[in-house]
């Protein structure tokens, strides 16, 4: 049983070799690491989706601020989409600002 | 019944303070109806997971939460049922991108890593040094850190914090900042560091607490499950006495005895040995007579204390105290009262409470025969 302990570290200290090199930086304990205040705007087909429609989209806050890398936010908004039918699919823009930085935008498809 | 059981923790297969350990996460785990985060599977980080009935996986992962921790409280098969609580977070965490979250993860692993431990703490001690050593590293290796950024904006902006912000325009810009980060990453690394070496746990007790402490007093936020996962967390650090602690007080005295009584009423393993100092109790090592009318002692096989400081450290290896105390904070309403309750426990525990303890504790100690009158010597 000890050694299935042992694993489960050896597991968290590969994620976090793997957080130096990766974005999105799950598993690798950095918590507090990074304030993101962000605002998440998605169309499909043209049409704007309201704030709950975002949100059970991804459930994730339409607009909100995440303790954790803004790579998160990207991450899910990518998976959820891509999980979707193509017509489905909807255009996304982050507008985000991290640790009070001057604001920046990320888009979906990238 | 259910008292008796909730505050004895020997003879459930795991040395002491790793079942009062999972016995407070359980509780936080309860108390702070964290049951009710768990999600349907989405986006998970095993592929396959969302594609099972969602509602049945929250379900099923809810009552194996809600049973493990029910079962670490009320029965003696704490690694089987810490096993189950644990395994229900981790998969949970592992089955949603958004329930996924450090303080999660950590009370998760906790729980497992106490149900496959063997004797001793180790693998919980590696868990709390691969913490502390993955944020320091993170916060030294990055730009907003190392220059101060993260906290100004942080403390300023998004908590609004008065100290901060009186501090912060009394220093060049960023200076405040500066300190706050780099004293963070310089702590974290040293508690990292300190988990390692086995002669070092009461250091990463202390400083891992009042570092917690503080940052819950700066915040007012316990981060969900994570404040109170790392208090308990330091129980793996705890030096547990291997032999009941002789406890020697004035057998003469009536309000004595019913503090006596008090006490044994809530300590299920018998962890003190009450001995009259009428009985000669004392004097295996060295304590006169004179002292011991004075106050109560506590002998260990490490140390003797008196007064205030003897009552203190009892206070300390009694659960039913920390179970009340976690309960206060997880039931606190509002940053203040979790800031109140945080800060009457550093009270208590640290020297600061030294001056008044010792005043009141000597106080009572003088007019401990006039404190309860009618009651009857005991000179046996």
């Amino acid at each position: 049983m000890r050694y299935a302990g042992i694993g489960l570290l050896l597991l968290q200290l590969a994620a976090i070799v793997r957080g130096r090199i990766s974005e999105d930086r799950y598993f690798c304990w950095a918590p507090f690491d990074r304030q993101t205040r962000y605002s998440i705007g998605v169309t499909v087909g043209g049409e704007p989706l309201s704030g709950e429609q975002v949100r059970q989209r991804y459930r994730r806050a339409a607009v909100g601020v995440d303790n954790r890398s803004e790579h998160h936010i990207f991450d899910i908004i990518r998976r959820a989409e891509q999980r979707l039918d193509l017509p489905a699919r909807g255009r996304v823009t982050v507008a985000y600002s991290m640790n009070g930085h001057p604001e920046r935008v990320w888009r979906y498809p990238e | 019944m259910a008292l008796s059981r909730i505050v004895r923790l020997t003879g459930c297969g795991l040395p002491e303070p790793l079942v009062l350990l999972c016995r407070l996460l359980a509780l936080a785990i309860l108390l702070s109806n964290h049951v009710m985060q768990i999600q349907t599977p989405f986006l998970p980080f095993v592929p396959g997971l969302d594609e099972l009935p969602g509602e049945a996986v929250q379900f099923a992962l809810r009552a194996a939460l809600v049973i493990g921790c029910l079962g670490i409280l009320f029965t003696k098969r704490t690694r089987l049922f810490a096993a189950i609580a644990g395994g229900a977070i981790l998969l949970a965490v592992l089955s949603s991108r958004t329930y996924y979250g450090n303080n999660k993860t950590f009370t998760g692993l906790m729980l497992l890593l106490a149900a496959l431990s063997a004797k001793d703490a180790k693998l919980l001690r590696w868990q709390f040094a691969l913490v502390y050593f993955g944020a320091g590293l993170n916060k030294l290796l990055d730009a907003d850190w190392q220059s101060g950024q993260f906290f100004e904006h942080w403390a300023s902006v998004r908590l609004e914090n008065p100290f901060y912000l009186w501090l912060s325009p009394k220093l060049p810009p960023l200076v405040a900042g500066k300190l706050f980060c780099w004293t963070s990453i310089v702590t974290e690394l040293s508690i990292a560091a300190l988990a390692l070496i086995p002669s070092q746990s009461t250091k990463v007790i202390w400083l891992g607490g009042l570092f917690q402490c503080g940052l819950l007093l700066f915040t007012g936020d316990p981060f969900n499950l994570f404040f109170m996962a790392m208090q308990a967390g330091l129980l793996a650090f705890a030096n547990w006495p291997a032999k009941p602690i002789l406890v020697i007080w004035d057998g003469s005295c009536g309000f004595c005895k019913r503090t006596k009584e008090f006490v044994e009423r809530f300590d299920a393993d018998g962890l003190y040995d009450w001995r009259k100092l009428q009985s000669g109790a004392g004097d295996a090592y060295g304590l006169t007579r004179d002292a011991l009318k004075r106050a109560l002692h506590a002998v260990s096989e490490r140390w003797v204390l008196s007064g205030y400081s003897a009552i203190r450290r009892m206070v300390l290896y009694l659960p039913l105290f920390w179970m009340l105390w976690l309960a206060a904070f997880a039931l606190s309403p509002n940053a203040i009262s979790r800031r109140v309750v945080v800060a009457a426990a550093l009270l208590l525990l640290t020297p600061l409470s030294n001056p008044f303890g010792n005043a009141i504790y000597g106080w009572v100690a003088r007019h401990r025969h006039e404190l309860l009158s009618g009651e009857t010597c005991d000179m046996d």
